[in-house]
């Protein structure tokens, strides 16, 4: 018999009595204006959420940034700017991208109370440009900003394949002698825009 | 690890034997422990959580076979492939069997408390395949030779002043540097040339999801994300226990983890992966080692709930002041004095023991295991499989017959009253290890019960 039958057969021996499946709809915590809180915690966790006006211009407002003034190499996936100067698209190897500067990309949900952002590589040909980049800058609408995971999860409920992240704040680490450090492997710096 | 004895409490006296460093560890710790608390009282519905948790882990364990097998059909359908290994030793040859099928020399590894469990990383050094650990602190005890300490801070025991030696040494930090700022850019640079250079990635995994044929990884540091995102081939490996039956039980799941782990609301990144990355292979690895016996043993069958946020080792007493290397196990504090003597009673019958069955392990849980009373019914365990230490059954033994017999009790208690006021030394002395940093409390001149015959008796009170 292969081991995966062996393990079957003794998962199928004698079971416990089977225990329910609690019904998880229960009211959760909100808060009274989930933008704010959003960006609170987006600064609790280390990154930067500001909220664009919707007369003002994101592209703009980018080339302002100090981390896209000391770039060389940026990329975009977000459909709101195209300010790149290498396109994923004509990427065969995510080698290619070791020296990513500033990458920017579309969330398609804010979380008020962790700050996290989810976003899928749907329209991402090279996922790895979440992490490798330097710094890292999301968009999110407002609209979007849900009060907790479970309305989060709401949300994502039906899955493609394919590959789906919550990020919250930059990459961190604590491991020498529990002295946060932003910057482990990941990007250094995030910066959300919420638009309206 | 070359360990001679599994005695817990000779190595936490090594541990001690530097009281500075000991007590640095003890409140680092506690540090910790206070973040979590900060965040667990911004919510609630913690105690919600914490049962909801417990109810969809029981329901999943109780039908884990059916789970099992709507997982594999799920991320089968995804484009993964699903292997079953029923020790460590077929967990290890069939990751092998992997890379050696696509030719891989280098392979970069994030945290995974499973391969330690079954040794992959000597196995596979063996076979010519080079590991590295890319998590900050693992890739620290790697460079060290060592195991980590921790579930969740696998280098909580080592201060920057001794990273800065080993940065040197290895990675040409200048010498005597300490800043964490400075030995983590330079951890940085030295791991990312190790994931361009990368075949294969393997991870842990902390969530598997039976619906939807998908698995989660969390990571703050990214470095999960970075392994699998460049290579063409993905190896996951998972114990049975980390599956849930559905996509939304990770609303309850992700809210109690990292807020239980280190104090944060969420970590830095929640990955979500169904199926392989375009062009590329994932292989999830599912391991029983011993987890298809435990789910039958009702005694401590619900330390299967176990989601590996290490809060109950960051609450210990006696983790925090005897260090994690003192457990000579894989997983070490409360939950591994659980899971290591349920598995090997000969080898950890100490463990369970290393406990003052204060609870705070049991009060912490996301998970509701209930840690001190497992303890305390595996000390039971123990004596009945004839593991308890000679000098414990006889006092034991003796103490039963004293405190079972009324004259007996009276007659002891008159003799102690008496004679160890004048030798103390008969009680406090070498072999005691109760006297140990502790002084004898002056004897009384009377025992309660003749004070209560003489002062409360009749009285109705």
């Amino acid at each position: 018999m292969s081991s995966r039958d062996d393990i079957l057969v003794q998962l199928r021996h004698s079971t416990p009595e089977e225990e329910a499946y609690p019904d998880l709809n229960e009211s959760w915590t909100t808060y009274p204006d989930q933008i704010v809180k959003f960006q609170e915690s987006v600064a609790g966790v280390g990154g930067h959420a500001v909220r664009l006006d919707s007369g003002v211009d994101l592209t703009e407002t980018i080339t302002r940034m100090e981390v896209y003034q000391a770039t060389k190499k940026v990329a975009s996936c977000s459909t709101h700017t195209r300010i790149e100067n290498v396109s994923l698209d004509n990427i065969s190897d995510p080698h290619a991208l070791e020296d990513l500067d500033l990458f920017i990309a579309d969330g398609s949900i804010g979380v008020a109370e962790n700050g996290a952002i989810w976003l899928t590589d749907e329209k991402i040909p090279h996922r790895v440009a979440l992490f490798i980049t330097q710094h890292l800058i999301l968009t999110v609408e407002s609209r979007c900003i849900v009060h907790n995971m479970h309305e989060a999860y709401q949300q994502i409920a039906t899955v493609r394949p394919g590959f789906g992240i919550f990020i919250s704040g930059p990459s961190k680490t604590a491991d020498i002698e529990q002295s946060l450090v932003t910057g482990a492997h990941g990007a250094r710096s995030l910066t959300v825009f919420i638009l309206d | 690890m070359t360990t001679k004895s599994h005695d817990h409490a000779a190595k936490a006296k090594q541990f001690i034997s530097n009281p500075e460093k000991a007590h640095w560890h003890d409140e680092a710790l506690w540090f910790i422990r206070e973040k979590r608390d900060k965040q667990v009282h911004s919510l609630p519905e913690w105690e919600r959580l914490r049962e909801l948790a417990s109810q969809i882990k029981a329901h999943t364990i109780s039908k884990l076979g059916s789970y099992l097998v709507a997982f594999e059909e799920q991320a089968t359908a995804l484009g993964a492939q699903v292997h079953w290994a029923k020790d460590g030793e077929e967990h290890n040859r069939i990751v092998h069997g992997i890379l050696k099928n696509h030719g891989v020399q280098r392979v970069v590894k994030s945290k995974s408390m499973l391969t330690e469990e079954c040794h992959l990383n000597p196995y596979l050094e063996k076979q010519g395949i080079e590991v590295v650990d890319t998590d900050l602190g693992e890739r620290i005890v790697q460079l060290r030779h060592e195991p980590p300490s921790h579930i969740v801070l696998p280098a909580i025991h080592i201060k920057k002043e001794e990273v800065g030696e080993l940065f040197h040494e290895h990675l040409g930090t200048d010498q005597g540097a300490t800043d964490p700022d400075y030995l983590t850019e330079a951890a940085r640079h030295h791991l990312r040339e190790k994931f361009m250079e990368a075949d294969a990635g393997i991870t842990g995994v902390n969530f598997a999801i039976a619906e939807t044929g998908g698995i989660v990884i969390c990571t703050n540091e990214g470095n999960a994300d970075l392994g699998v995102s460049l290579p063409k081939l993905h190896i996951a490996c998972m114990g049975l226990e980390k599956l849930i039956p559905r996509m939304e039980d990770l609303s309850i799941f992700i809210r109690l983890l990292a807020r239980s782990a280190t104090g944060q609301p969420i970590t830095t990144y929640t990955s979500h992966f169904h199926g392989p990355i375009a062009d590329g292979e994932l292989h999830i690895v599912l391991l029983d080692n011993g987890r298809s016996a435990l789910r039958l043993n009702r005694a401590f069958s619900e330390a299967l709930n176990c989601i590996r946020c290490g809060a109950c080792m960051n609450t210990c007493p006696v983790y925090r002041r005897s260090g994690g290397h003192s457990y000579s196990a894989t997983v070490p504090g409360p939950i591994g004095s659980v899971l290591n003597p349920v598995q090997d009673a000969g080898t950890y019958h100490s463990l369970p023991f290393a406990c003052s069955l204060c609870g705070s392990c049991t009060d912490v849980c996301p998970v509701k295991i209930p840690l001190h009373h497992q303890l305390l019914a595996l000390r039971n365990h123990i004596r009945l499989k004839g593991h308890l230490a000679w000098g414990k059954k006889m006092t034991m033994t003796l103490a039963a017959g004293v405190l079972g017999s009324p004259f007996l009790f009276r007659f002891f208690g008159a003799l102690a009253r008496r004679v160890l006021k004048t030798f103390p030394g008969l009680m406090n002395n070498r072999f005691n290890t109760w006297g140990k940093q502790r002084d004898l409390p002056t004897p009384p001149v009377t025992s309660f019960a003749s004070w209560y015959k003489k002062n409360r008796r009749g009285d109705g009170a």
